[in-house]
């Protein structure tokens, strides 16, 4: 649907009122600040607050990664900016440096953990003649033979080890640092099995030093993550408040403030805010409302990634939730993948991370495509566990599959130049532009229906239009548009080549496996950890693929034939 | 006749999809070694530059199109 609209207003107010009116929109919550002018504000005391406020926020930045982070608590009313300066100056005082100093010594000792075990993997490589010798000279390769140079054999490599003493020793040492690297023992002052040894019971010092640590960590989390969130929103809203002149413009008497919102939320603030003269500006540039209820939730994510569509523009999200799964399904189509998406969905949900949650939805629906597609096309890994399929076998109508294919692709385009002519109704374009950004497709169409079913003339006369228009649009380029639709369109082959590819290689991997069987004695076991290997290297690559391609023939495809994008999401100035 | 038919489309089907999926294979892999980059530099452009990297398969789709005609419009 296209996106909501917005009113452009502008806020006058006198200096004296501006801290006062910035907190009551600050409450409303309903205005999209923009900036006013590129005029510079003085550097004035809120200005120089807001640097004192922004120290401290890096601080609160420092203890939020040090701690396990907490949902922060809702506020209804700011505390005075000088009672939480000091607040929060007293509690970075009272526990910064404790944390601080447990966080660092935490990460030391991990860094040195990785140290001792990069060395004790350097110690386990070396072959068992050397490990009672103490602190010895070792090189890797190979070297012609020397009185005082040994030739020791690990499982991986050849050493040279120098036996020799005194001034030989020295003399070869060098001899062989010319040709040979040396092995950095560097850290051994004692046997390869002694040092083995110290450091093993150096490792599990430390390791128990961290557990303490992230203990300690952990009580101090729990002491100190309320106060500390409730101080973090606190000074992250009093530092919104008092960075957000930077997008005024001012004089020596009064200030402007721009901004966009609802046109059900005007009222509101003319009634709230009496201490301002309201008015309305034309939009321009405006920032694009997006809902953000049922399907659109889940699958704003695939529309975000790509862009957000400008203000008055389309918003694609609703096709989106219809066509993503309905591709993703069609390309992965197995009912044992489908099921395996939908157990991926579900450990997801288990996590209490709320950003990879948002991919849930969009897993469970796209899984249950795909176990429909499986059902279609009688798939469930492969052909492992027999299914009988209700649609097609892809195998034996990989023809009538492609065309399945292509017609799924026509209507995929044929929405997308119907809707771009509902925008361009919708917003008014100029009729001339109206039709040769939206009707050389449906012409196209018209065309090679007509030539079909052997209308040469009309055929061939809406072809040649058809390519006038794109001309007209596009300029000599143009005359490559009615193959570029063509291209486009084919490009829906996909559908069926992934979705051959998918059962392709899970048949292959039933295949081997059942050879593998034949094995004696082993058979069992190399047949089922083929299979799991094979079913979920297969399962990995093409839910990859799948992702991928559905993704693609939105962005690719679909969005080149209406999608307006370039917008800035209206994000209102409110309270976290 | 008809045998030697059957195997020049067969040939034809595979000289299809071997060379386009040799070009898309080669343009893949200078699109995804500049996607990478650019993903080092910008987190954010992850999506985008995954569309990128999977932009030159378009070929290989049209060299399987190709063979799928060949081999099930001509093949019978």
């Amino acid at each position: 649907m296209i996106t909501p609209e917005l009113k452009h207003i502008k806020l006058i107010v006198s200096n004296d009122d501006k801290r006062q009116v910035i907190r009551k929109l600050h409450s409303l919550g309903t205005v999209h600040i923009t900036e006013t002018s590129t005029d510079e504000l003085d550097d004035d005391t809120s200005l120089q607050e807001a640097r004192t406020v922004s120290d401290l926020l890096l601080s609160f930045k420092y203890l939020d990664r040090a701690l396990e982070p907490r949902s922060p608590q809702s506020i209804d009313d700011l505390p005075p900016l000088q009672r939480t300066i000091d607040e929060a100056q007293t509690f970075l005082d009272a526990h910064l440096d404790d944390v601080k100093a447990l966080h660092e010594d935490k990460q030391d000792l991990k860094g040195r953990l990785d140290d001792y075990d990069e060395q004790l993997s350097i110690l386990d490589d070396l072959p068992e003649a050397v490990k009672d010798i103490e602190n010895p000279i070792l090189f890797i390769g190979e070297h012609e033979e020397r009185n005082g140079v040994e030739t020791v054999q690990s499982s991986q490599q050849t050493y040279q080890l120098i036996t020799a003493t005194g001034t030989r020793k020295a003399r070869l040492t060098k001899e062989l640092q010319d040709n040979l690297r040396r092995v950095d023992l560097s850290f051994v002052n004692t046997t390869i099995t002694e040092a083995r040894e110290e450091l093993n019971d150096e490792k599990q010092r430390m390791a128990k030093t961290i557990t303490e640590h992230e203990t300690k960590l952990n009580d101090l989390t729990a002491k100190l993550s309320p106060k500390r969130d409730y101080l973090h929103t606190v000074l992250k809203a009093h530092y919104d408040e008092l960075t957000l002149p930077n997008k005024f413009q001012a004089n020596d008497d009064i200030t402007v403030i721009e901004g966009y919102c609802e046109p059900n939320t005007v009222n509101d603030l003319t009634d709230n805010i009496p201490e301002a003269t309201l008015y309305e500006a034309t939009p321009d540039e405006a920032p694009t409302k997006l809902k953000q209820d049922g399907v659109n939730k889940s699958f704003r994510t695939v529309t975000s990634m790509y862009d957000t569509p400008r203000y008055g523009a389309f918003d694609p999200t609703g096709y989106i939730s219809l066509f993503y799964p309905l591709f993703f399904g069609f390309m992965l189509a197995d009912i044992g993948y489908g099921m395996l998406v939908l157990l991926t969905a579900l450990l997801i949900e288990t996590q209490t991370q709320t950003t990879t949650k948002q991919y849930t939805h969009i897993l469970t629906v796209s899984g249950l495509s795909t176990i429909l597609f499986g059902i279609a096309f009688g798939s469930f890994f492969g052909e492992l566990i027999p299914a009988t399929p209700l649609w097609v076998q892809p195998f034996e109508e990989s023809y009538y599959l492609l065309k399945a294919s292509l017609i799924l692709g026509l209507i995929h385009m044929n929405i997308g130049w119907t809707t771009n002519l509902y925008q361009h109704i919708t917003q008014r374009q100029p009729l001339f532009k109206t039709i040769t950004n939206t009707l050389p497709l449906p012409i196209i169409e018209a065309g090679a229906i007509l030539l079909y079913y052997q209308a040469y003339t009309t055929g061939i006369t809406l072809l040649i239009l058809a390519t006038a228009l794109l001309v007209k649009r596009d300029g000599i380029i143009g005359v490559l548009g009615t193959s570029d639709y063509l291209g486009t369109w084919f490009s829906y082959a996909r559908l069926l080549a992934l979705s051959l590819a998918t059962t392709g290689i899970a048949l292959a991997v039933n295949v081997i496996a059942s050879m593998m069987y034949s094995i004696p004695i082993i058979g069992g076991i190399t047949y089922t950890a083929f299979l799991i290997f094979g079913h979920t290297f297969n399962y990995a690559v093409n839910v990859l693929s799948s992702t991928i391609n559905a993704a693609r023939l939105h962005y690719v495809e679909f969005f080149d034939l209406f999608f307006q994008g370039g917008g800035t999401q209206f994000t209102p100035f409110k309270l976290p | 006749m008809a045998e030697i038919t059957t195997g020049l489309i067969a040939i034809g089907a595979g000289i299809a999809i071997g060379f386009s999926a040799l070009g898309s294979g080669i343009g893949q892999g200078i699109a995804s070694s500049a996607a990478a980059g650019a993903t080092a530099e910008d987190e954010s452009l992850l999506a985008k530059m995954l569309v990128f990297a999977a932009l030159p398969e378009t070929q290989v789709i049209f060299g399987f199109v190709i063979a799928i005609i060949l081999l099930f419009v001509f093949g019978g």
